[in-house]
């Protein structure tokens, strides 16, 4: 990915770091940026929300997945950016620990965890960005939705990939690899759902390359995408990382199709709406197997897990719930959801086709 | 509704997967593998029929119906609007799999009767 922008001081000095890793005066480098971090996380009022905290974890996780440019391969591994990570991550894993409300759990027997998971979603009533999308949406809200989205769904499947290794034979790795298998297009390129994402934004003339649009995305998006990161990377929290991926498909049938209403209100045609098509057959599938197997699956197995896995589900909904209200402020006040907003664009559908045309992405 | 024939490319696997019992490149990959696993159904609580395995699902003329996955959810409930497969509206109709129609008087006779 290419290097962002940095938003403040720490994440100037780690990237100013990380371009100059082994340069002379590094060492006193990784000390200055210790102090500046826990100076900053000592003074942050949301963390959720601090742009600068977010960019620097959200930079130091990508280590472990498409790297950044430029920077060495083997900083994935430097022990002092561990030690950095492991600061950020954890006044992260304890904001949510704090602030993300948790059912009472139930029995750690499928059944019951598959219950209380589908409740859940259920009683979900979170502010809702597929309806606003589905009759409301300018293009060009329609555009900034999938930059918004595109910092996870362009690595689609990967941060609950981390879990594979981590889970113990049995049902809740198969059905993890069951789920994993169709999200990767089942052995076919053109079918997976980080690529067919990608053919959505070529559709509405954005660029589909990974990280292209981070400096406009919003502290609290990093966020969503580091909790991820987080839950996956970290062994310990396998039943999080489990519990995360079965909410998130338990939630994503239904807005799919508002999406993908949403798309066609604007006269996009099947192959770029064919992404949200997609997920609602496909997550319909998957939402029964991760409740029942994955998660529910886990929970027998480990009956340790179970408060992580109903604590990864319920960060799902805890985040997309605050997601969704400053999108939705945003979009209602008639402003840009994005750091700033799109230049370029005149917002109209026929101005969309006619960029997507050029860029060979519709057939309208 | 949207099982998209205008999809990206569906068929067009260049290497024959191993196992592979015949090179027919427009049969998908699950149906050529050899001795793949029996059809098994669960009938999720106030969900779909979850079916995996081997089977296939045809028209009444026999004609395939589209299908892009091994593991597919048929609707029962019938509010899915992508028939046969579960859209997930089952839960907006808090489809309850448990909740059973009591059977009429004459017919539950007639029905032990026949029984003997
Ligand atoms: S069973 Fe899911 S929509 Fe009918």
């Amino acid at each position: 990915m290419k290097i962002p922008a940095p938003r403040g001081r720490v994440s100037a000095t780690l990237i100013d770091l990380l371009q100059n890793r082994g340069g002379t005066g590094h060492a006193n480098a990784y000390g200055s940026l210790n102090l500046l971090v826990d100076e900053a996380l000592a003074a942050t009022a949301d963390l959720l929300r601090d742009e600068d905290l977010q960019l620097a974890l959200f930079c130091l996780y990508e280590l472990h997945y498409s790297g950044l440019d430029g920077v060495e391969d083997a900083a994935e591994w430097d022990p002092e950016l561990i030690r950095v990570r492991a600061r950020l991550e954890a006044a992260l894993e304890d904001v949510l620990r704090r602030t993300v409300p948790v059912p009472e759990l139930p029995s750690p027997e499928s059944e019951a965890v598959a219950k209380t998971l589908f409740d859940l979603a259920a009683n979900d009533d979170g502010p809702s960005v597929s309806r606003f999308v589905a009759s409301k949406a300018s293009v060009e809200q329609l555009r900034e939705f999938l930059i918004l989205r595109s910092v996870y769904q362009l690595k689609e499947a990967d941060p609950h990939s981390w879990a594979i290794p981590r889970l113990p034979v049995g049902r809740a790795k198969a059905a993890l690899i069951e789920i994993q298998a169709d999200e990767y297009g089942g052995g076919r390129v053109e079918r997976m759902h980080s690529k067919l994402f990608g053919t959505t934004m070529e559709g509405l003339g954005l660029d589909s390359s990974y990280g292209y649009y981070i400096d406009q995305v919003p502290a609290l998006t990093l966020a969503s995408s580091n909790a991820m990161s987080l839950f996956g990377l970290n062994r310990r929290l396998r039943g999080a990382i489990s519990g995360h991926l079965a909410a998130f498909e338990m939630t994503s049938s239904i807005p799919n199709a508002f999406y993908a209403r949403g798309f066609r209100r604007h006269g996009f045609s099947d192959d770029v709406t064919y992404y949200f098509d997609e997920h609602v057959e496909a997550d319909a599938v998957h939402e029964q197997i991760a409740a029942r197997d994955l998660a529910g699956g886990l929970a027998e197995a480990e009956p340790d897990l179970l408060a992580d896995v109903i604590f990864g589900a319920a960060t799902v909904l805890a985040i997309d719930a605050l997601l969704g209200e400053d999108q939705l402020k945003a979009w209602q006040a008639g402003e840009s959801a994005l750091l700033a907003p799109l230049p370029n664009c005149d917002g109209t559908a026929d101005a969309a086709l006619a960029t997507s045309a050029a860029a060979g992405g519709a057939t309208a | 509704m949207s099982v998209p024939a205008a999809g990206p490319a569906e068929h067009d696997d260049a290497m024959p997967e191993p196992g592979d019992v015949q090179a027919d490149a427009d049969t998908p990959a699950w149906e050529k593998r050899e001795g793949s696993a029996p059809a098994s159904i669960v009938a999720c609580p106030n969900g779909p029929l979850l079916i995996r395995g081997d089977f296939e699902i045809v028209t009444p003329d026999g004609i395939p119906v589209p299908r892009d996955r091994e593991t597919v959810a048929l609707c029962r409930c019938g509010g899915s609007a992508i028939k046969p497969y579960c859209d997930g509206t089952h839960k907006l109709m808090k489809f309850d799999t448990t909740r059973r129609r009591p059977v009429p008087e004459p017919a539950r006779r007639a029905a032990e009767e026949a029984a003997g």
